[in-house]
């Protein structure tokens, strides 16, 4: 009894060491982003002269005035939003019918296909070939379908879905077949709605490759609004760095808030995807077993 | 359950409907773009028609558009100088353009996918830093030369001189205009001459010796224990503060040679400069340095950098923008180059308007105004390229040609309208108007379109002091331009595997070193000169050697 104490005891104070070291963990995270929210909202000549303070001595938000001027920071969010959730939908659709049909054993050519499918996660045409297919002979130059066409199906994610279908047992299509469901129905009645966690955590990584996007942006977006919320961001630092290379001036004196703003954008085009994360990470954790063979 | 499903299906549909839809309206966007084009071409017949009515003998040209590829941002209020630009030439040139602006930062990439796809450009931004190189040794760029020292185009034949552009040639031909607007910008340290003066340091504050400017940050230290007495850029260091090589060397036909990835070394030819005659690494032993005098030139410039840094932040390896520091008052010296100095003086005005900018001018060759002593560096870093396919090359280079034609054309680019944008103080001196905010006011680069010595206007931000300096470094008679190294390229290929390890093993103690933190510097310069040579350095310096005998001969 003596002993399964200690051990009751031991268990406890482990758990408490884990908690501890977790929240301090967590803390040391939080820090930063807290610094570049107080420093969005300080002047410039304050923050250069104290350096980044949790509360700053000086208020002011000149930086939001400034990045708020921007229209770009609308139409990003809109184009953003749009992709995410009309790519995320349509590559789901595609990908699962594509999915099931390799699930099917009785589809003959099916390893070939799940093979012209591999084939392209181990060899790729590289950046120039993409360029002219996509400029060239799809015309999506300038184009919001550039940022879903081309990523529609992502090989990983049609793999894992195929695996995810696979463990669904054959008799329940076999016995809609003898009622006569053709394939669409069986896929879209019996299917989908039984495979929904694996669709929900392959959403998930849609969801987030769009959102993220910014590579097609840079490549194939020269119209100022239809780049994406993250190309802006990255346009905005990287255009600050490009100045500090770039070796004379045309002699125009500027004394533009450089540093408070950027931690300002930092704080606009953040917004919705921390507040969501919280929420979506419990399908993240489900997301590393889909697919997985299960004992 | 039923329900549930209908929900589903209907938002897939929904969703391919959207994609539909706004696929839909890629293809509108497109038409109603080709309509926006055929008004162009409309309003533009009309102004032919116009012309000829008005002016039966002027022959106005097709009306054409023109597509440029830019790097940067779209200047403000770039709309309203390119619609002045019409104004000025519907009748001369009838030229519309279609101009894209990539940022600066992701121009590299765009600019060699869009030209290997074969794009279709009239007018385009390349540097050797990018792909210039690579796209002239590809055909890709047209060979301008037909256009350039003739009397037909007298702009390009005024701004591009043929002794400029024999040093910008790429694959042989002239495919390249160079782009810069002074023939080598002084090297600088900006001080607080208000302080200065109030400590007595200096002629009134100006500060003219290294001893004096030691005696300033001294008096920093002492006097302003806030301050930092001077603030350093994490990849620049100590910059050209201490130069172990100085143009003044050359007399004694020394240089210094860098096979690129930070590493570099003297070298020395005979007296008719045909040949390289020694090379030495710093940090190699005495009988290396033997040709040159005995004496390591790097020695002085470690071991004073590691006395200095005590007048530097600690962190100075971390230092992104020393600038900003300088800016606000809380650091009190800061190295640049002499363009910096409107920047810089503006913004400490507006920050401390008590403040003086002092311009201490480091080297003496330069300070003292000495002639000849400079190489006039006329390989540009910037440039401006018509590709090979487009099919409106003369219409295009009828443009250019205006562009450098005259002072009042090529105002209009680099400053804006007059009036509105700038305002004209002399010749070659422009400040702002009454009013207007330097953040919205027009904000071209220059470097990508417009830097031409000819033209250049000083900001009425320069002090007095520097602005002698900079309108020095503007007229290419002050300078050397009977160079036989300039246009040397160092072509690393046959020898780049040695490069990238002797650039690794340099990487790591380069940064330190030019901010003096490491303790026996000279040292530590000894010990890793002796790993480049068990790396074979001296194998890339002999085909540099190579190389260089070659270009000299030919000369």
């Amino acid at each position: 009894m003596k002993a399964k104490r200690k051990i009751y005891v031991g268990d406890r104070v482990f758990t408490c060491v884990c908690h501890v070291f977790l929240a301090l963990f967590a803390l040391i995270c939080l820090f930063p982003f807290l610094l570049v929210i107080s420093a969005s909202f300080t002047d410039e000549y304050t923050l250069l002269w104290e350096g980044y303070k949790l509360i700053p001595s000086k208020f002011s938000l000149n930086a939001y005035r400034l990045v708020l001027q921007s229209s770009q920071l609308v139409s990003g969010y809109g184009v953003t939003i749009f992709i995410t959730l009309a790519g995320t939908a349509a590559s789901l659709l595609v990908t699962s019918m594509m999915s099931y049909a390799l699930s099917v054993r009785k589809l003959k050519i099916r390893n070939k296909v799940a093979f012209f499918v591999y084939f392209t996660m181990l060899f790729s045409g590289g950046m120039v070939a993409n360029y002219l297919m996509i400029t060239k002979y799809l015309h999506l130059k300038d184009n919001i379908l550039v940022y879903i066409l081309p990523a529609l199906v992502s090989p990983w994610n049609m793999m894992l879905l195929r695996n995810f279908f696979a463990t669904i047992p054959e008799s329940l299509a076999e016995s809609a077949k003898i009622d006569g469901a053709n394939d669409m129905t069986i896929l879209m009645k019996i299917v989908l709605p039984i495979a929904k966690p694996g669709l929900v955590t392959i959403g998930l990584f849609y969801a987030l490759g769009y959102w993220n996007e910014w590579f097609k942006a840079m490549l194939y977006i020269d119209k100022e609004n239809l780049i994406t919320l993250q190309y802006l961001i990255m346009k905005i630092l990287r255009n600050i760095n490009f100045a500090n290379t770039v070796a004379g001036s045309v002699g125009v004196s500027m004394n533009v808030p450089t540093y408070t703003s950027r931690m300002a954008t930092l704080v606009v085009t953040i917004g919705p995807i921390v507040f969501l994360y919280p929420f979506l990470q419990k399908y993240f954790v489900k997301g590393l077993t889909v697919g997985g063979v299960k004992g | 359950m039923i329900r549930k499903r209908t929900k589903f299906m209907a938002l897939v549909l929904s969703a391919a409907l959207c994609i539909g839809m706004f696929a839909g309206c890629g293809k509108q966007n497109n038409e109603s773009g080709n309509e926006t084009a055929a008004e162009t071409n409309t309003a533009a017949d009309t102004a032919v028609q116009d012309g000829e009515e008005t002016a039966e003998n002027a022959q106005t040209p097709d009306p054409v558009t023109i597509k440029v590829l830019m790097s940067g941002d779209k200047p403000n209020d770039w709309d309203a100088v390119l619609e002045e630009f019409y104004n000025r030439t519907k009748d001369t040139l009838n030229i519309t353009f279609d101009w894209t602006w990539v940022p600066s930062a992701d121009y590299k990439d765009k600019l060699n996918v869009k030209m290997t796809a074969g794009e279709e450009y009239d007018l385009v931004f390349d540097a050797p830093w990018m792909h210039l190189r690579t796209l002239a040794q590809d055909g890709i760029y047209a060979d301008l030369s037909p256009y350039l020292n003739n009397d037909a185009y007298p702009g390009l034949k005024l701004a591009f001189p043929e002794d400029v552009m024999k040093y910008n040639k790429y694959s042989d031909i002239n495919c390249a205009l160079p782009l810069f607007f002074n023939y080598g910008g002084q090297n600088l340290v900006m001080y607080r001459q208000d302080w200065a003066k109030e400590w007595g340091i200096g002629t009134d504050g100006q500060i003219n010796s290294h001893d004096e400017l030691k005696e300033y940050l001294e008096a920093v230290l002492a006097n302003k224990p806030e301050v930092i007495p001077i603030a350093l850029k994490n990849n620049r260091g100590f910059y050209h503060l201490f130069d172990a090589i100085t143009a003044e060397m050359k007399k004694d036909h020394i240089y210094q040679g860098s096979l690129g990835k930070d590493i570099f070394f003297a070298f020395k030819l005979n007296d008719e400069e045909t040949e390289v005659i020694a090379t030495a690494l710093p940090g190699d032993p005495a009988e290396y340095w033997e040709p040159f005098g005995g004496e390591d030139f790097w020695k002085k410039k470690v071991e004073v950098s590691r006395e200095w840094n005590k007048y530097c932040e600690k962190d100075s390896l971390n230092q992104a923008d020393p600038g900003a520091l300088f800016q606000i008052g809380k650091a009190a010296a800061y190295i640049d180059t002499v363009d910096a100095v409107p920047k810089f003086n503006a913004i400490l005005k507006t920050n401390a308007p008590e403040a003086e900018l002092g311009v201490y001018i480091h080297e003496d060759a330069a300070r003292n105004m000495e002639k000849g002593v400079y190489t006039a560096t006329v390989v540009a870093s910037n440039c401006l390229c018509i590709p090979a396919s487009s099919d409106k090359i003369d219409r295009t280079v009828s443009f250019l040609n205006w562009l450098f034609e005259s002072k009042e054309n090529h105002d209009l680019f680099e400053y804006g309208i007059e009036g509105v944008h700038w305002e004209a103080i002399g010749d070659d001196q422009y400040k702002l108007p009454e009013g207007v905010s330097a953040t919205t006011n027009y904000n071209p680069n220059g470097w990508n379109l417009t830097w031409n010595p000819n033209y250049y206007r000083f900001s009425a931000d320069y002090t007095e002091y520097a602005l002698a300096y900079a309108q020095f470094s503007t007229d290419i008679t002050n300078y050397d331009t009977s160079s036989k190294i300039q246009g040397h390229v160092f072509q690393s290929d046959p020898v780049k595997t040695e490069i990238a390890q002797c650039g690794a093993i340099l990487g790591e103690v380069l940064a330190p070193l030019n901010h003096g933190i490491l303790e026996n510097p000279y040292q530590v310069f000894q010990d890793t000169t002796a790993q480049l040579r068990e790396n074979d350095v001296q194998k890339a310096i002999d085909e540099w050697v190579v190389q260089m005998n070659a270009f000299l001969q030919n000369k």
